[in-house]
């Protein structure tokens, strides 16, 4: 285990860096007079911080920032590295603490409540129960773990932090910044806010090495090795941890320099001051993802059942909505559509609530009138979707869902060929075509024998009928082998189907084969 | 460390921070919730207005039925939650309608009594597709009911009187006065707004509930009156 040898090499490694850091800061800055009082202080309201995470964005997106961070920043400027590094140590045993008290507490809640005979919980329970949940939801994943391990990975991670804060306050000292604890100078731009800045970038620069060089020891890229497998992990930990992030890290920065400012001047309040912007975003970002998907939830649910006319479609529409997240999601288009070409798959076909059973359910050839009411549904779809709020981003994904690749098929636009159709469309146009050629609608009738009326029990759908011996028709055609079905998506490659569509749904079915949820 | 409150830059810090903390406040509590209901009733109306045009072939019937049925709920005394979920329950009443085939909502010639139980079933299908909606179950009750007679004649269930919930008398009668005034193919002439308020008045106490009945004729007799006003000046 040549690897593990090297994990325990680093993790030795950073336990010297970290006393190294602290060591150094205890020297080169001396700590501020009173700074005791400031440092509990500061361990309680990160503590307070590290357990209730804030969702800075739709709640699919992971922007789940800790508001922790900042407030070290705001410690190393205020009460020097050491004093910082003190609060990070502290604040990691509290929070274990806390976290795992209340998840113990949540559980034996739980517990009691639920042995209640009455079913309404009554509504502080709630609230108390949400609260330790939500407090203890960081220890609940590593129950599970050994403490042994639990234990190395958290003084690992711990001597990372105290790494961070310590380098970031000692570049801060550097670069010329006052502790804002001891001294009552006027603060300006060069003995506050730039070796600010510094510090967090510092602070930063150490956070993102050190990871890379953990990611790169522990989980190396197969097939890549040396420096370009450092290189290749760097770009990776860019587009996947440190962009999406960039938007919440400027304003944490923000927050933490008037959280640095409003601690020196007016002590505690400073941190009342500066957390309630953050609690009432929070509400307000909570709010809206949930009522938002609320309101999707209800309109789609609904809008699907108005398409069960016939017992076929339900699971129809619920494996195409299945197939289309997952195809979107193996050709990375953006969380929006991901998100939303759920709803699209669910109601697809709702243009079709116009058109009269009598032509949809036909088994024998259509006249050309019902062909034209047929082809009326993409366009009625998108009509009727085009008044549902935060759906008008799919009203196009349903109005060319018919529609060929290379300009055939339906509705009828002029000159639009296959570059104007979203590339959901396509997407549901692949989804909706394979599940239409591998699904038997047969199942979906009852079996009745056509010469005598005789009804099977147990369900069974024999051949031949039992009662008189007559062959049973079939009135839907027989359903395409997976085999058929991909010979005849890769045939209409290109022409009826969109080639980079098809290519994922290939590799995606070969990696994961074709079994679905909905089915 | 109060002393350092009146320095101007925490006070500036602090303003903001209150600014931005009201103001997301206000939004997430007053503003959001006002314009989420807002979009789930212009969602549920066209919804309705997808399944009539597939019922009738002309839309507008459950925005008619839904203001005619609040405008008598409020002449009864029904305010707030309630009010709301006769308004809901009045715009989707007829949603069963959706997976009911076209081909027999739309015969002109008398149906056979097998396809009037299949229409029938429109209330109860309706009912069943808003129970599965959390925010919209409690209209459930008004809708499997709102083809209820006070005399017991109705359908589904044939129930009697105070046995209907209010709600659904309410529909009832909104909702076939609509149907009276406008034009369908199994009954071609629609009945001018005074002959279907005579028809209403005539069956008070055999297919509707007096008092809602009563309820009705004041709405209309005020909308006649204003009306009459608009046309005298």
């Amino acid at each position: 285990m040549g690897s593990l040898r090297v994990y325990r090499i680093l993790q030795f490694l950073s336990f010297l860096g970290a006393a190294a850091t602290a060591y150094f800061a205890w020297w080169c800055v001396p700590v501020p007079a009173h700074a005791w009082h400031s440092v509990a202080w500061f361990v309680l309201f990160a503590t307070l911080a590290e357990l209730l995470g804030v969702m800075m964005g739709p709640e699919d997106s992971d922007l789940e920032v800790t508001p922790t961070s900042p407030i070290y920043w705001a410690a190393a400027a205020v009460l020097g590295p050491f004093s910082a590094i003190i609060v990070c140590i502290l604040c990691g045993f509290l929070s274990d603490l806390v976290s795992s008290t209340s998840y113990h507490l949540a559980t034996s809640l739980d517990s009691i409540i639920s042995s209640k005979q009455t079913h309404c919980t009554s509504r502080i329970e709630r609230y108390v129960s949400q609260f330790l949940h939500k407090a203890g939801s960081t220890w609940e994943p590593r129950a599970q773990e050994n403490w042994f391990v639990m234990l190395n990975r958290d003084m690992m991670y711990m001597s990372a932090v105290v790494m961070l804060v310590g380098i970031g306050g000692l570049t801060y000292h550097w670069l010329g910044g006052v502790l804002l604890q001891s001294s009552n100078v006027v603060l300006s731009l060069r003995n506050f806010i730039l070796p600010f800045l510094g510090l967090v970038a510092a602070a930063l620069a150490v956070e993102w090495c050190l990871h890379l060089i953990v990611m790169v020891v522990i989980d190396p890229i197969p097939g890549a090795n040396g420096l370009y497998g450092v290189l290749l992990r760097m770009k990776l930990i860019l587009i996947e941890e440190v962009l999406p992030f960039a938007r919440a890290q400027l304003f944490l920065i923000v927050v933490a320099l008037q959280m640095a400012y409003l601690f020196s001047r007016i002590g505690v309040l400073g941190f009342i001051v500066a957390a309630m912007p953050i609690v009432a975003l929070r509400d307000f970002f909570h709010n809206w993802v949930t009522r938002r998907s609320a309101y999707l939830d209800t309109i789609t649910t609904l809008a699907t059942y108005m398409q069960h006319y016939h017992p076929y479609t339900r699971g129809h529409l619920k494996r195409v909505a299945e197939i289309s997240t997952r195809l979107a999601r193996e050709l990375r288009l953006p969380a929006e559509s991901i998100r939303h070409i759920g709803h699209a798959g669910l109601l697809h076909d709702i243009g079709k609530i116009a058109v009269s059973e009598e032509i949809l359910d036909k088994t024998s050839k259509l006249e050309p009138e019902e062909w034209e009411k047929i082809k009326e549904h993409p366009l009625k779809g998108a009509e009727i979707i085009s008044h549902l709020d935060f759906l008008e981003g799919i009203v196009d994904w349903i109005k060319y869902h018919h529609k060929w690749h290379d300009g055939r098929g339906y509705p009828l636009t002029n000159g639009s060929d296959g570059a104007n159709i979203p590339i959901e469309a396509a997407i549901i146009a692949v989804a909706d075509s394979f599940d239409a050629m591998t699904d038997d609608r047969e199942l979906s009738l009852e079996w009745i024998c056509d010469s005598c009326g005789h009804k099977p029990e147990n369900n069974e759908r024999p051949r031949k009928c039992p009662n008189c011996g007559a062959e049973k028709r079939r009135t839907y055609r027989e359903p395409k082998t997976l085999d058929g079905a991909i010979d005849e998506l890769r045939r209409g490659a290109g022409t009826q189907f969109h080639p980079r569509v098809v290519k994922a749904f290939l590799s995606m079915i070969e990696r994961d084969g074709v079994h679905l949820d909905a089915r | 460390m109060l002393a350092n409150l009146s320095d101007p830059a925490v006070l500036i810090i602090t303003g903001i921070a209150l600014s931005i903390s009201t103001l997301s406040l206000y939004i997430s509590h007053v503003f959001l919730p006002a314009k989420m209901k807002e979009a789930y009733l212009k969602s549920i109306t066209a919804l309705a207005a997808a399944v009539e045009t597939k019922d009738s072939g002309t839309v507008g019937h459950a925005m008619r039925v839904a203001e005619l049925a609040v405008s008598i709920a409020k002449k009864l005394g029904i305010t707030g939650n309630e009010l709301e979920r006769i308004q809901y329950a009045a715009l989707l009443r007829d949603i069963g309608k959706a997976i009911i085939p076209q081909a027999i909502l739309n015969k002109i010639e008398p149906l056979t009594p097998e396809e009037w139980k299949t229409v029938q079933k429109h209330s109860e299908l309706g009912a069943e597709m808003v129970r599965a909606v959390p925010f919209l179950a409690n209209t459930a009750d008004y809708i499997v009911h709102h083809h209820e007679y006070w005399d017991g004649t109705g359908y589904p269930d044939g129930q009697k009187g105070e046995g209907i919930p209010l709600g659904s008398r309410i529909l009832a009668i909104a909702s076939d006065y609509d149907a009276m005034t406008s034009q369908r193919p199994y009954h071609p002439r629609a009945l001018e707004p005074e002959e279907a308020v005579e028809e209403i008045r005539m069956d008070s106490g055999s297919k509707y509930d007096p008092t809602v009945v009563d309820a009705f004729l004041e709405v209309v007799n005020g909308h006649m009156t204003s009306l009459e006003k608009v046309k005298a000046a």
